[in-house]
C-alpha cells in the first residue's frame, strides 16, 4: 500500500486526464487536411494531452520508486480530529446546493449557516446572531441592492 | 493620453460613487490582509462578481482598493503575531515582530502604512510613466508574438511555482488542457463537450478561481488545524504589549528613504516578470537593502529599515504586475490574473489596443491606484492600533463566511447554477492540489491563457502556411523565447544560488508562512 502513497495517485490521474483529451482529440483531425496550414482541432488538446500524460507517467514512476517516502495526506495525532468537521464541510455544502435547488436559497442558507456553526462548536447566541445578520447582508447586498434572484 | 483625460479622469475618481467603493475596498482589504489564510487573491475572486453588476470605475474602485489594502495590512499580523497575513509580508516577519516584541508595535504598524504606501505610490508612478510607451511598442505585436509571450508567461509562472518547477509545468499544461474544452478558437468545432449547453462556451475561469482560493483554501485550513499552533497565537494576541508611537520621526524617515527608494524601483521590476510577485519582491529586496545598509547586524533582530524596506517592497510590486497586465494582457500575478477576468467582464481586452480604445479606463486604473494609497495613508494611520483588533476574528467565522460568499459569488456572475457546480469541484481539486504540492497558480494561469496560446499559434501557422519559420525569423519573437528558454533554466539558477547564499540568512524564527 505504501507505493499508492506520493506521487503514484496523482501521477496516474494526470495520465487518465491526458488519456481522455488525447482519444477524442485525434477524432476532431491534427494536421492540416489542405495546403492552407490550418491546424485541425485536435492538434493542440492533442499536444498538450500528451505532454500531460509524459509528466503524470513520470510521477507515477517517481511515485513507485519512492514507495511511501512521501506522504501527503499524512495528519499527525493533533491533526486526526480534523477529519470529521473536514468532511461533514464538504457533505454539508452539497446538501446546502440540494436544499438550495428544492426549498429555498434562504432557508438553506439559515440552516447551512446554523449546522455548521454548530459543528464548529460555536456558542448558540453567536451563531442565531451570526447567521441572522450574515443572511440578511446576503439579502440586502444581492437581492435588494444588486437584484440577483436565487431562484433556480 | 490628452491633458484633458487626466483631469476628466481625476473628475470621475473624485465622484461620491468611487470614493465611497474604494473605501469599501479599503475596509475588506484590511480584514482579508490581516488575517493570515485569507490572501489578496480569494477576495478579489470573490469580490470580482459581485462587482460585474457596479459600473466599472465603482467595481475597479473596490477591486483596486481591497489588492493594495490587502497587501498593506498583511504586515500587520506578521508585525503582532508573527505571521505573515499574505505570502507578501514574509519578509516583515524578519523585523517586524522584534520591534513589536521590545514595545514598539505601533511604530512597526506605522512604518507599515507609510512605507507602503510610499512603494505603492512609486511603482505607481512608474507604471504611469512607462506603460504608454511599452503599449506604443506592443501594439505590434502579430500571433507569433503573443504566442510567445503567453508561453513566456506560463514557463515563468511554472519556474517560480514553488520548491517544485516540474509539478508546475505539469499543472500548467492541465490548466491548458482544460481551457481546450468549448468551441475551437479557429474551426468553431465542439470539443470536450459531451453535449452539454453549458460547457460549450468552455470553463469560465473565475468561478474555478473563486473555488479554488476561496474553498480549497478553507478545506486546506480545515484539514491542517493544530489546536498547539492557534493556543501559540492566541498567546500572542493576548501578549498586550504596549504599541507606543506610531510615526517615526524625521531623522528616521531621512535615513530610511534611500534603501526604500531603492526598493520600490526593484519591486516594480520584479512585479513586471510574470508570476514574480510579492513574496519575492519582498525578500529579494530585504537581502539587497541588508548589504547596503551601514547597520546589516541589525537585520532580523528588529531593524526598522528592514521592516520599511520589506513593506515597500509588498506594495512596490503592484504597479509593475499592472503595466504586464494592462500593456501586454499576461498577468504579473495571480491577482492581476483575476483583474484581467474582471476586465473581461466589463468588455475590455486587456493588452496595447486597451491603450486606445479604453484609454480612459486605464487612466482611472491609474488614478485608483494613487487615490487606494491616500485613503491607506489616512485609514491606515488613524486606524494603526484599531486595526490590530481584526487578528481577533475566528477562524471558524471565516470559513463559514468565505464559504457561503464563495457559492454566492460564483452564483452571481451569470445567476448560474452551474458556475456554483464548478466552483465546488474547483475547490475540492485545489484542495488536492496543495496536499499533493501542486501550486494552483499555474493551473490558473494556462486555463487563462490556453486560448491565447492556442489561437495564437494556429494564426501564426496560417499565415505561413504551415511552416515553423515564423517563429524565428521575426525579432521580437526571438528574444520572448530566448526568454522561456531562461525561465527554465531559472530553477537550475535559483537552487546554484541557494548553494551559494544559505537560507541561515533569513533569521531562524521568522520562517512561517501564511500559505
Amino acid at each position: 500500500m505504501s507505493r499508492l502513497k506520493g506521487d503514484t495517485i496523482p501521477g496516474l490521474i494526470l495520465v487518465i486526464i491526458g488519456l481522455l483529451f488525447l482519444i477524442p482529440s485525434i477524432g476532431f483531425g491534427i494536421m492540416p487536411t489542405t495546403s492552407d496550414g490550418v491546424l485541425g482541432a485536435g492538434f493542440f488538446p492533442a499536444v498538450i494531452s500528451i505532454g500531460v500524460i509524459i509528466a503524470g507517467a513520470g510521477y507515477f514512476i517517481k511515485g513507485l520508486r519512492e514507495n511511501g517516502a512521501v506522504e501527503y495526506f499524512y495528519m499527525d495525532e493533533e491533526q486526526k480530529g480534523n477529519l470529521k468537521p473536514f468532511f461533514i464541510t464538504i457533505a454539508a455544502t452539497l446538501i446546502f446546493m440540494l436544499l438550495w435547488h428544492v426549498i429555498d436559497f434562504f432557508i438553506a442558507t439559515t440552516i447551512f449557516c446554523l449546522f455548521i456553526n454548530w459543528i464548529y462548536k460555536r456558542s448558540w447566541k453567536f451563531n442565531v446572531l451570526f447567521t441572522g445578520i450574515f443572511v440578511a447582508g446576503i439579502y440586502l447586498a444581492f437581492t435588494v441592492f444588486l437584484k440577483i434572484q436565487f431562484d433556480l | 493620453m490628452t491633458f484633458s483625460m487626466w483631469v476628466s479622469g481625476l473628475a470621475t475618481i473624485l465622484s461620491p460613487s468611487v470614493l465611497m467603493f474604494n473605501l469599501i475596498g479599503v475596509v475588506l482589504g484590511v480584514i482579508v490582509g490581516a488575517l493570515p489564510g485569507l490572501s489578496a487573491t480569494m477576495a478579489i475572486a470573490i469580490l470580482t462578481p459581485m462587482t460585474f453588476w457596479f459600473e466599472p470605475k465603482d467595481g475597479f474602485a473596490m477591486l483596486i482598493g481591497v489588492w493594495n489594502s490587502a497587501i498593506w495590512a498583511g504586515g500587520i499580523s506578521a508585525i503582532l503575531i508573527n505571521t505573515p497575513g499574505t505570502p507578501a509580508s514574509i519578509a516583515s516577519t524578519f523585523d517586524g515582530y522584534a520591534i513589536y516584541k521590545r514595545g514598539q508595535g505601533g511604530l512597526a504598524l506605522g512604518i507599515n502604512v507609510i512605507y507602503s504606501a510610499m512603494g505603492g505610490l512609486i511603482s505607481t508612478a512608474l507604471l504611469i510613466s512607462c506603460s504608454f510607451a511599452v503599449a506604443r511598442f506592443a501594439v505590434g505585436f502579430g500571433p507569433t508574438e503573443y504566442f510567445s509571450l503567453a508561453l513566456f508567461g506560463l514557463t515563468m509562472m511554472a519556474s517560480v511555482s514553488g520548491d517544485s518547477p516540474g509539478k508546475g509545468i505539469t499543472i500548467g499544461l492541465l490548466g491548458i488542457l482544460i481551457s481546450t474544452i468549448g468551441l475551437d478558437p479557429i474551426l468553431s468545432v465542439k470539443r470536450f463537450t459531451f453535449g452539454s449547453t453549458n460547457l460549450i462556451a468552455g470553463i469560465n475561469f473565475l468561478p474555478v478561481m473563486i473555488g479554488m482560493f476561496g474553498l480549497g483554501e478553507v478545506l486546506t485550513q480545515i484539514f491542517e488545524r493544530k489546536a498547539s499552533t492557534d493556543e501559540e497565537e492566541e498567546r500572542q494576541k493576548a501578549g498586550n504589549l504596549k504599541l507606543g508611537r506610531i510615526l517615526p520621526t524625521w531623522e528616521e524617515n531621512k535615513r530610511l528613504f534611500k534603501p526604500n527608494f531603492i526598493a520600490s524601483l526593484i519591486a516594480t521590476v520584479v512585479g513586471a516578470v510574470p508570476a514574480a510577485g510579492g513574496d519575492i519582491a519582498s525578500i529579494i529586496c530585504w537581502g539587497q537593502a541588508k548589504k547596503m545598509s551601514k547597520h546589516p547586524e541589525e537585520y532580523g533582530k528588529g531593524s526598522i529599515e528592514g521592516l520599511s524596506v520589506s513593506c515597500t517592497a509588498n506594495n512596490g510590486v503592484i504597479g509593475g504586475a499592472l503595466m504586464t497586465m494592462l500593456t501586454l494582457g499576461i498577468p504579473g500575478d495571480s491577482v492581476s490574473a483575476i483583474l484581467i477576468g474582471s476586465l473581461m467582464m466589463y468588455g475590455m481586452q486587456p493588452g496595447p489596443k486597451m491603450f486606445t480604445e479604453h484609454a480612459p479606463f486605464v487612466i482611472n486604473i491609474m488614478l485608483l491606484m494613487i487615490l487606494s494609497y491616500v485613503v491607506i495613508m489616512v485609514l491606515g494611520l488613524a486606524t494603526c492600533k484599531a486595526s490590530a483588533k481584526v487578528l481577533n476574528i475566528r477562524k471558524e467565522t471565516v470559513w463559514v463566511a468565505v464559504t457561503m460568499l464563495c457559492v454566492v459569488g460564483s452564483y452571481a456572475l451569470n445567476n448560474s447554477f452551474f458556475d456554483v457546480s464548478i466552483m465546488l469541484i474547483a475547490g475540492l481539486v485545489g484542495f488536492l492540489f496543495k496536499r499533493c504540492n501542486y501550486a494552483p497558480g499555474p493551473f490558473i494561469l494556462g486555463l487563462l491563457l490556453g486560448s491565447m496560446l492556442e489561437s495564437n499559434f494556429r494564426r501564426a501557422m496560417v499565415m505561413s502556411k504551415g511552416s515553423l519559420d515564423i517563429f524565428y525569423t521575426r525579432p521580437v519573437t526571438v528574444v520572448f523565447l530566448g526568454f522561456i528558454f531562461l525561465s527554465l533554466l531559472f530553477p537550475l539558477i535559483k537552487s546554484y544560488w541557494r548553494k551559494k547564499h544559505p537560507i541561515s540568512d533569513i533569521p531562524e524564527n521568522n520562517n512561517r508562512s501564511a500559505e
